[in-house]
This record gives structure tokens, sequence and C-alpha cells, in this order.
């Protein structure tokens, strides 16, 4: 069955968050705030939380700085305590939410400004719990997914030392009655490993949702 | 015997994976249209606003040719038109058109190339025609086709027109019998002859038996095709692994999805969006609010409407069919053939 969902051009969107894991470098999580919000999803119905685990003061100061100028749409989340990790900080994330969907991604991501509606469009669909992005070149490492969140909490919600990618997540919901969604084709590229990975940047676990 | 059961479990092995694709022959699907691209996704008049900008500013440099070399010609009448021996004896013409007031096109022209105006556009009947561009009111004339795009702030396209581009407007759409198109988007598309006013139904009930409905998630899963019987209201959303079928003026009050067919009586309400793999039927004077999306067809029903004023939404299918009274805010997306009755 092709992609029923690119036909989709204009639509109640839902609320969606999209949480973006924060990492040593400023330059390219900020670069990410900016593509989601240079998006094509409409602004009331867009939420950005930058995910800050145990920043560096510089990457703290950066996105505390960017925030202020959209104080509506952009609320960080800063992790100084509780249990260490991606995999944890996400769980807390998703306990803050404050709309029924949302998008994880990296700060190494720059998301084409259509990305959200494809990634909120499957949706619409009420068995649909998850909508996952496969890359052209599975060696990027992670993988940029939508969760709806009310499925995620009756399937468990997030496990905060999960050692696993998405798919182990979206294969709990399936086996709960939930499908999952996979968009094909390079619909999120990642940025060049020199812009966003300096020399002196602790380097990225294949997976990137693998506790540390 | 041993080799021969080893033969058949092989040839076996071999062709249990081009069953899908046997299936999918079977039942006749063509290959879908590609889809829009990026800069087209969330905006089906992308194309023509852009030649439409690419043109004025060709005009204001004073050029007279456009990309791929093609002439721009400036026509200072609606009726007239300097088309030139070649273009006359061939009954095409590969320039491009523009007209700074009305335009009223010639018959038994091919226009190959892309045909502008600032006022109302009026084609001719039987007319084939690339791209058309109405500053004010287009007026697609009988068994008139538009194979690339077509915009106008309102468009109407006759009895027999073949609409194969992205067909577009800022304030309204207007068909009539027998029209087919792919594309279609505008705050408001309607179907003519208008329905006939129905009478309201009456007000539903809540359903007496209860639904397995979760109450985390505010759904209902059924592993079983459903049936649910006339004049019946409900909160949340419905997952069935088989088909749904709604009766008379049921009112729904969140999303339906089917890995079946989904049947919807006579004037049945429905808050949220319907999903399914198979044929969507609606009956008459049903309301939908949000995206209508089949991996078939969908059959609007006389009188339908799907979408709202300022709330705009989709319908998606390989093949939409829509009766005479039928309104839709938003898009028609029709990947292989849509039709009005």
């Amino acid at each position: 069955m092709p992609d029923p969902w690119r036909g989709l051009v204009c639509a109640d969107w839902p609320a969606i968050t999209a949480l973006v894991l924060a990492e040593a470098d400023e330059t390219g999580t900020l670069d990410t705030l900016r593509h989601l919000l240079a998006s094509d999803y409409p602004a009331a119905r867009l939420q950005l939380m930058p995910v800050l685990e145990r920043p560096a003061a510089a990457l703290q100061a950066a996105v505390a700085a960017f925030a202020a100028g959209d104080a509506e749409r952009i609320r960080p989340l800063l992790r100084q305590h509780g249990r260490p990790g991606k995999a944890a900080a996400l769980k807390d994330a998703t306990l803050q939410l404050q709309t029924d969907f949302f998008v994880v991604l990296d700060a190494a991501d720059r998301p084409p400004r259509t990305l959200l509606r494809r990634l909120a469009a499957p949706f619409f669909d009420a068995e649909v719990g998850c909508v996952l992005v496969q890359r052209a070149a599975p060696a990027a490492g992670h993988d940029v997914a939508a969760w709806r969140l009310a499925a995620l909490q009756a399937e468990g919600g997030r496990p905060e030392d999960l050692r696993a990618a998405h798919w182990s997540l979206a294969w709990r919901l399936w086996r709960g009655g939930w499908r999952r969604v996979r968009l094909t084709g390079p619909a999120c590229p990642v940025a060049p490993a020199t812009a966003a990975r300096p020399a002196a940047a602790r380097p990225q676990p294949l997976r990137w949702e693998a506790a540390p | 015997m041993s080799w021969l059961a080893l033969f058949t479990a092989t040839a076996l092995l071999a062709v249990l994976p081009l069953l899908p694709a046997l299936a999918e022959c079977r039942r006749g699907h063509r290959a879908p249209s590609p889809p829009p691209d990026d800069g087209d996704a969330s905006d089906p008049a992308h194309t023509a606003r852009r030649f439409r900008a690419r043109l004025a500013l060709a005009l204001a440099d004073g050029a007279r040719e456009i990309s791929a070399g093609r002439e721009i010609v400036g026509l200072p009448a609606p009726w007239a038109w300097p088309l030139d021996e070649d273009e006359l004896r061939q009954q095409r013409t590969q320039r491009v058109w523009h007209a700074a007031g009305d335009l009223m096109l010639p018959r038994g022209m091919h226009f190959e190339a892309e045909v502008l105006a600032e006022g109302h556009l009026h084609t001719a009947p039987h007319g084939r025609h690339h791209a058309l561009w109405a500053g004010r009111r287009l007026a697609l004339a009988e068994r008139s086709g538009v194979d690339a795009w077509a915009h106008g702030q309102e468009v109407e396209a006759a009895a027999g027109c073949r609409l194969r581009g992205a067909v577009t407007a800022e304030r309204r759409i207007v068909l009539q019998r027998d029209v087919g198109f792919t594309v279609l988007h505008a705050p408001e598309l309607r179907t003519e002859p208008a329905a006939p006013a129905r009478p309201a139904p009456p007000q539903p009930v809540p359903l007496p038996e209860a639904l397995a409905w979760d109450g985390r998630t505010g759904r209902a899963l059924f592993r079983e095709p459903l049936h649910i019987g006339p004049g019946h209201e409900w909160p949340g959303d419905i997952v069935s692994h088989g088909d749904i079928t709604l009766g008379a003026g049921c009112a729904a009050h969140g999303s339906l999805k089917a890995h079946g067919e989904l049947r919807l009586g006579e004037d049945v309400v429905v808050d949220g969006s319907l999903v399914a793999e198979g044929r969507i039927e609606l009956g008459a004077g049903c309301r939908v609010a949000g995206p209508v999306v089949s991996a078939a067809t969908v059959v609007l029903g006389s009188g339908c409407q799907v979408g709202a004023p300022g709330r705009p939404t989709t319908v998606s299918a390989p093949r939409i069919e829509l009766a005479p009274g039928v309104v839709v805010h938003g898009a028609l997306h029709a990947t292989i053939d849509g039709r009005t009755q």
C-alpha cells in the first residue's frame, strides 16, 4: 500500500512537541531548533522542548537565550539531577508534555520543513501509536520517531533504562494493539559530522537512545 | 517421490513472496501518480504561484521569453489572437500567452504552454491546456482538459472536463457532472447540482451496550466486524479489524478506523477522521470534520460535507467518487482517479 498520508495537504493538525536531545555542540542544537521553527507545521500547534542532560555551561546559556526569544513555544528541560542518561532524560521530558503527540530528534538532525507534517499525518489513524523515519543510510546512527503519548503511557511509558532503539518501543506498542508506520526515504538528513560533532565532544553512541 | 516433494516445496517457496504482487494485479490497481515534491506538500498551488511570480518578473524586466526559450505573447484584447500560420495549421501553440484583462480561448487549439489572464479566463469546449492561471474566475468549458495545473480565484469545471493536473482556487471550485480529477484544493469544493435540504435527524442517544473502551486511551478495539444501529452516539475512537457499519443518524465524537470497509448511513456525524484499508462509503447528508483516507475508494453521497469553513481537511484515496451536492473544505487527492457522478 503506497503512503496514503502524502496526499494529506490540509487538516486540523494536532498539537505536537518536538523533543530535541541537546548535545555539547550549542551551534548544532540551535540550528536544529531553527530548522524546526522554520517548518511548515502550524506555529500555534508546535512546541519545542530542548532536553539538556547535564549540559555544559555554554550550551545551557545558548539555549536559554534562544528560548527567551520565543518563550511561549520553546520550553527547555534542564536535568542536573536524577538518573543520568538520555533514556532517563526522555522519560522525564514525556512526563512534562502538554500535547498528545511528540517527536524525538537529536541535535544533529536538520529536519526538512515538511517533516513534522509527515510525522503527524498518520496519527489521524486512531490505530497508529508511533511513526518511525527509516533512513536511507542506516549507518547514520539514530532514527527520528513520533509518538502518541496515550499509547505509550498505556503500554507502560518510557523506561528510563532502555538500552534499545525506537523499534523496540514500537514493538511494545504493537503488542498492545497499536500500529507503527514507517516513513522511508531521506526525510531527515543528518548534518555533516564535522559540523555536529566537534573533536572535543564525546562520540555519539550508535543508538542515541541507549543509556551511557 | 522425494524429489517431487522437494521440487514442490521449492516452487512454493519461490512463489510465496510474489503473492502480494499477484493479489495487487488481480485487484487491477494501477501504479499511483507520483507524490508531490516537498515544495508542494503543504501548498498544491505552489507550482502555479511560482510560475505566476516568474512571469511577473520577466514582464517587469521587459523580457520576451521565459524558461526554455518559450516566447511570451501579450494579448491586447480577449478575442485578438495573433496565431501564426504554423500554429493555425497544426492547431497547437507552444507559446506562453498573457492578457492584462479577460481572455477567451479560441476553439480547436491545443495550448501546450501556460495561458494567463489577469481577469476572467474562459476556455473553449474540448480544448486541451497545459496550464491555466486566472486572476479572477477560471471557467473550463465542457470536455476541456488540464494537463499540469490550473489556478484561479474561482474555478468552474463544466461537465466532462478532465483535470489531470492540480486545480486550485483561492475561494471555490465548482464541479459539474462527470468531471475527472486528481488533485483539487480550495477553501470550498462543491459538486453541482446542489443537494436538496434534508430534515434534521433525531437527536442520537448513547449506545446502550457497553463498548470495550480503554479508559487510558479513549478508544475501543474490535477484532471482528462492527455494526452499530441507527441513532446512537459515543465518545472516543473506534478501531475494527474488520468492517465498520454505522446506521443512519449516528454521531461519533471521535475517529473511526477499519481494516476492511467503512460504511456510514445517512446523516451520520463524525467529529474526527475516517480511515480504512477498504472502501469508505458515506450516505447522504453525512458530515465529517477530519480527514477521510482510504487505501481503495472513497464515495461521498449526496449532500455530504467534509471539513468546515476555516477548518479545512483532506479526502485522500486512489479513487474518489463524488455525488451531486457534496461540499469539501480543503483538498481532494485521488492518486488514480477522481470523478463526479
